[in-house]
């Protein structure tokens, strides 16, 4: 089975125009993602340094093949869905009282 | 230091899922500390003033600073925030637990194959809407999900995320510190039968088994896949525990069976009702003598409105729809409705035990410890609000 990753029923809005909420998600996600990176790019260079003194050199000189292009485009598709996942999950559904009410 | 839990169920989550998780755990310390101080300080300079000034008087209820706090930036970052941080949880572990399922599955199958403790499940029990519909703390899915212990490794791991550290490692503080409490302050006590209420995944049931380990401890929930889940992490730490899935508001047990009988976070999600009927079953199966302990959010009688408006926050944003009408009640009078006595009722606060020196712990449940606007209230200063009945 595929386990849910949003949990259900309606998002709660703290600000005045509900944009800013969904902005606020991506914002959060952003720095998600730019720490995840950081902290991968750390260990990678530390790691590196240890077996190649010239592999920062090496990195800047590096240019994708096709195949590895395709990875960057799929990759940054990922990010993206990741980014805006809060835009799919705007539907209207009952409120948590209605939910309990209906099922007692 | 990266949080990791320290038992054979533990899955190890790749090096970017990993880094996700430890940026959640920044991310709500900054939450629950800095910005929930930011907010109060606010509070004190802006808000307040300004409310004083429109009305000639303080906000004298936490509805009346909810609403006005719900106008402020302050809060709706804070708010907005938190929120987020609480959905990133779950979605930190979850695609972990989804690719290594088989795995988490032959874990269990291994730990459980020649068990010390046990694990009925009830697959015709009825459980309650609030826990069956609702996805309780955000969690999706909730508890009582399709497969057979997803949920139990969801929480599990989502909730190290979610405690950031605040309750230990093993994230089993509570369960330490209220078994270490009740050791120091009822000495006399030996339990022979000990049972954890609404135990989730049993992280807090083991230390009582590892503080009374001649006692026989039982959890029981209604959620089958977190029971399934519990039974194989406790017998991975090598801990006998007895899991029974089951109503706590309406048990199987037989009467003046127990002699502990405890709960923690666990009232708050029963509706009025099903609160009053938990503590009247609790009265019934515990022995003359025997113990209810509860560990609670502390009841909003006990605390200044602001600090009732912060920890009700969970009510409104949380999936917690009893939450803020518990807190809304006096334990004592409600026991009394349950069938207890005022007199076999007692209060006092509990400091972390993982994260206090021994003779500061035991000097503060042994001395009444008091309440304040931390009490409950996850953050760096956290420690608990406890009440105990003493059947008579």
């Amino acid at each position: 089975m595929t386990l849910p990753m949003q949990p259900g029923g309606k998002r709660s809005v703290f600000f005045e125009h509900e944009a800013m909420d969904h902005l606020m998600a991506m914002v959060i996600e952003l720095a998600t993602q730019l720490s995840i990176t950081r902290e991968r790019l750390f260990a990678l260079e530390r790691v590196m340094n240890d077996t190649d003194p010239s592999f920062v050199e090496k990195i800047e000189k590096w240019e994708p093949d096709p195949t590895q292009a395709d990875s960057l485009v799929d990759m940054r598709q990922t990010m993206l869905a990741e980014l805006f996942r809060t835009l799919e999950i705007i539907r209207p559904g009952p409120s948590d009282e209605e939910v309990v009410q209906k099922s007692s | 230091m990266p949080i990791k839990l320290a038992h054979d169920m533990r899955v190890d989550h790749p090096r970017d899922a990993q880094a996700r998780q430890d940026f959640v755990t920044s991310l709500r310390q900054f939450v629950l500390n800095d910005m929930a101080a930011a907010m109060k300080a606010d509070y004190e300079a802006n808000i307040l003033p300004s409310f004083q000034r429109r009305h000639g008087r303080a906000p004298e209820t936490q509805d009346e600073i909810h609403a006005e706090m719900k106008g402020h930036p302050i809060f709706q970052f804070y708010s907005s925030t938190r929120y987020n941080a609480q959905e990133m949880c779950w979605r930190s572990v979850i695609p972990t637990v989804q690719d290594r399922l088989d795995e988490i599955k032959a874990k269990a199958k291994k730990a459980t194959q020649s068990p010390i403790g046990s694990l009925e499940l009830d697959p015709d029990l009825e459980v309650p809407s609030n826990i069956a519909d609702l996805d309780v703390h955000l969690m999706p899915g909730g508890y009582v999900s399709e497969d057979e212990i997803a949920a139990g490794a969801v929480y599990d791991n989502g909730l190290t995320v979610f405690t950031a550290g605040f309750i230990g490692p093993n994230i089993d503080d509570i369960g330490q510190s209220f078994a270490n409490a009740i050791k120091q302050r009822y000495p006399d006590m030996k339990p022979e039968r000990i049972l954890d209420c609404g135990c989730t995944i049993g992280h807090h049931t083991v230390p009582w088994k590892q503080n009374y380990p001649e006692a026989e401890v039982y959890g029981v929930d209604v959620a089958g896949p977190t029971l399934t889940y519990a039974h194989a992490r406790a017998e991975s730490l090598g801990q006998s525990i007895h899991f029974r899935q089951m109503d706590a508001t309406r048990m199987d047990f037989e009467d003046e069976s127990f002699d502990i009988v405890f709960s923690s976070q666990f009232l708050h999600e029963l509706s009025l009702k099903g609160v009053k009927q938990y503590l009247a079953e609790a009265r019934r199966i515990l022995k003359p003598g025997g113990l209810l302990v509860t560990m609670e959010l502390p009841p909003n009688k006990e605390l200044e409105p602001y600090d009732q408006f912060y920890l009700d926050w969970d009510a409104y944003y949380n999936k917690e729809p009893f939450y803020r009408k518990f807190r809304d009640q006096d334990p004592v009078v409600v026991a009394e409705q349950a069938g207890w006595r005022a007199e076999e009722f007692e209060q006092f606060a509990v400091p972390q035990f993982t994260f206090t020196d021994t003779e500061a712990f035991v000097r503060a449940v042994t001395e009444d410890g008091k309440f304040d606007g931390n009490t409950g209230r996850m953050s760096s200063t956290f420690h608990y609000f406890c009440f105990v009945l003493r059947r008579t």
